[in-house]
């Protein structure tokens, strides 16, 4: 009997550890390598590669664009990879738990904000890109008239809203096996238009056009497509601390993330470049031009397959937000049901409301990604080598009242506060995400390495000659610790 | 959940933040080495490629 109520504790813990935010112990951590390979490059293959490239299609031609996303996609996924792979396959945390020895236990509220901003502000885009082609759909085949676009568009997005939330009533598992489905599918869509492109439009036509938006200036061009690729990579922040906590060494993790949740990123919106470059007032989005390059049969069933494959990528990050902001107290008690519902509120009114303004302003969404990630990057890196030498106390991450060492000032700690505010800043003054305005020294260094770069550096001085001194955030004890070495 | 089953899980949280505390229950770290393959191709690739991109440009 007490053998058995053990055994149903520990598959409980379990349970709550694999499937919430509890640390995962080495021996519950399941996925090798390959497996956080395929996991990653299902997560990071979506209908949502198209626009990013098709915004970076807006400054640069298709060669040097190609070139310039593979490269932005790698440093963004290096900034990721710093900020939450060495600690979170070192205790088996995600990346909200990972930000409390930065931001305090309550401070971390920001990160699990982040994390719910970013995932709305993606669904939404998915789910506008998926009235935008049903409503595509209805007019190829005579259905409705053209003035029935925009109202259709809403029609459908808000549906979708419904079926989501109606498709996550089951919980989790519903989602575990879309994934994978998705992203063989996004590839294939992929091949299929970029075989369109090149037969309808040809190969020459499409790397001689000449970019929208491009300034002329070598530099800003270069840089503005640099960032949009960065900034869009640096949104799978949430997502990375969160997959490979799964994974039982960084070392393993190191190359599946890097190819797998980076550079498939960088691939895959090669066709959205390519496809805005070839039809111009397009900007990426398939759904303008796939009826006119496919026919209405192969128009018709490519649509259908975004419609299908946006419902899909919006459950996983509907699951994703629902888990994390779970972690919120008032929120533990809250049904699956109701959880899922206020993940999908936002969505649903933004998306009846002004689906296209937003939708045609994807650019400031990816700036913000930068300016919302960047910094906390920058912290994250700083204190995890810098000032702790690679070592937490995991407790005091579980632990919200003021015996944990990462309690700080009321749960807040001021230093990651401020340095996220210099980043803040930075950015913004480098970019202005809103118009893309760029200054000084953006041409030569972009916005997000530079926000990193300066919030990091605040939160190193802030902590060194205030937070320190001042006996909080459990610096005295990592210090005295022994020293974590790498192998060499 | 009942006032048991909360009272189960705050041990088992306990008894699972007592273990991840011990260095033989941490993932393995990067090796020096791992951290130099890693800049190498998401670092310096990356200044490779932005260099070729502004020659082309």
């Amino acid at each position: 009997m007490g053998a058995a109520v053990t055994t149903e504790l520990g598959n409980k813990t379990t349970s709550s550890a694999v499937e919430g935010s509890w640390p995962v112990l080495p021996s519950e951590r399941s996925w090798g390598g390959r497996a956080l390979f395929g996991i990653s490059v299902s997560a990071a293959i979506a209908t949502w590669c198209f626009l990013i490239g098709g915004y970076v299609g807006n400054y640069l031609p298709a060669g040097v664009g190609t070139i310039v996303m593979i490269a932005g996609a790698l440093v963004g996924i290096l900034m990721i990879f710093l900020a939450t792979v060495p600690v979170a396959t070192k205790y088996g945390i995600d990346s909200v738990a990972a930000s409390k020895p930065q931001l305090g236990t309550r401070g971390s509220w920001i990160s699990l904000a982040l994390l719910y901003t970013t995932v709305i502000g993606w669904n939404c885009l998915l789910l506008v890109f998926l009235g935008k082609a049903a409503a595509e759909i209805l007019i190829t085949l005579g259905i409705v008239g053209e003035g029935a676009r925009p109202v259709l568009i809403s029609a459908f997005g808000a549906l979708a809203v419904v079926v989501v939330w109606w498709l996550l009533r089951g919980g989790p598992d519903t989602v575990r096996d879309t994934g994978p489905w998705i992203a063989i599918g996004v590839l294939v869509l992929g091949i299929v238009i970029l075989v369109l492109l090149v037969n309808r439009v040809g190969l020459g036509a499409i790397t001689s056009a000449v970019p929208a938006y491009a300034s002329g200036d070598k530099f800003l061009d270069i840089s503005l497509g640099f960032e949009v690729m960065v900034a869009s990579v640096l949104s799978w922040w949430p997502y990375a601390g969160g997959m490979v906590r799964l994974c039982p060494s960084a070392k393993t993790a190191q190359w599946p993330v890097v190819f797998g949740l980076g550079l498939p990123v960088g691939l895959v919106s090669i066709i959205g470049l390519w496809s805005a470059l070839a039809v111009p007032k397009s900007a990426g989005d398939p759904t303008k031009y796939l009826t006119d390059l496919g026919g209405p049969v192969v128009g018709v069933i490519a649509l259908l397959f975004i419609v299908l494959a946006n419902v899909g990528t919006v459950m996983v990050g509907v699951y994703v937000t629902a888990v994390g902001i779970k972690q919120i107290a008032p929120l533990e008690k809250v049904s699956w049901n109701a959880t899922t519902a206020l993940t999908l509120a936002p969505v649903f009114i933004i998306v009846l409301v002004f689906p296209n303004y937003f939708f045609d302003h994807i650019g400031t969404f990816l700036a913000f990604m930068g300016v919302l990630f960047a910094p906390m990057c920058g912290i994250q890196a700083v204190d995890y080598f810098l000032l702790r030498r690679q070592r937490l106390d995991i407790r005091a991450v579980y632990v919200s009242d003021r015996t944990s060492a990462y309690h700080y000032w009321g749960g807040v700690n001021p230093a990651g506060i401020l340095a996220l505010a210099a980043g803040f800043v930075t950015y913004v003054y480098l970019l202005n995400p809103v118009t893309y305005a760029a200054r000084d020294p953006f041409r030569f260094l972009s916005a997000s390495i530079p926000s990193a770069v300066v919030a990091g550096s605040v939160f190193l001085v802030l902590t060194i000659f205030v937070v320190r001194p001042a006996g909080r955030g459990g610096y005295e004890q990592d210090r005295s610790a022994v020293p974590e070495r790498v192998s060499s | 959940m009942s006032t048991k089953e909360h009272h189960d899980l705050d041990r088992g949280l306990e008894e699972r933040l007592a273990l991840v505390s011990r260095s033989d229950y941490e993932g393995a770290p990067m090796s020096s080495s791992d951290y130099r393959s890693l800049l190498l191709v998401t670092g310096v690739l990356p200044i490779v490629l932005l260099a070729i991109a502004w020659v082309l440009l």
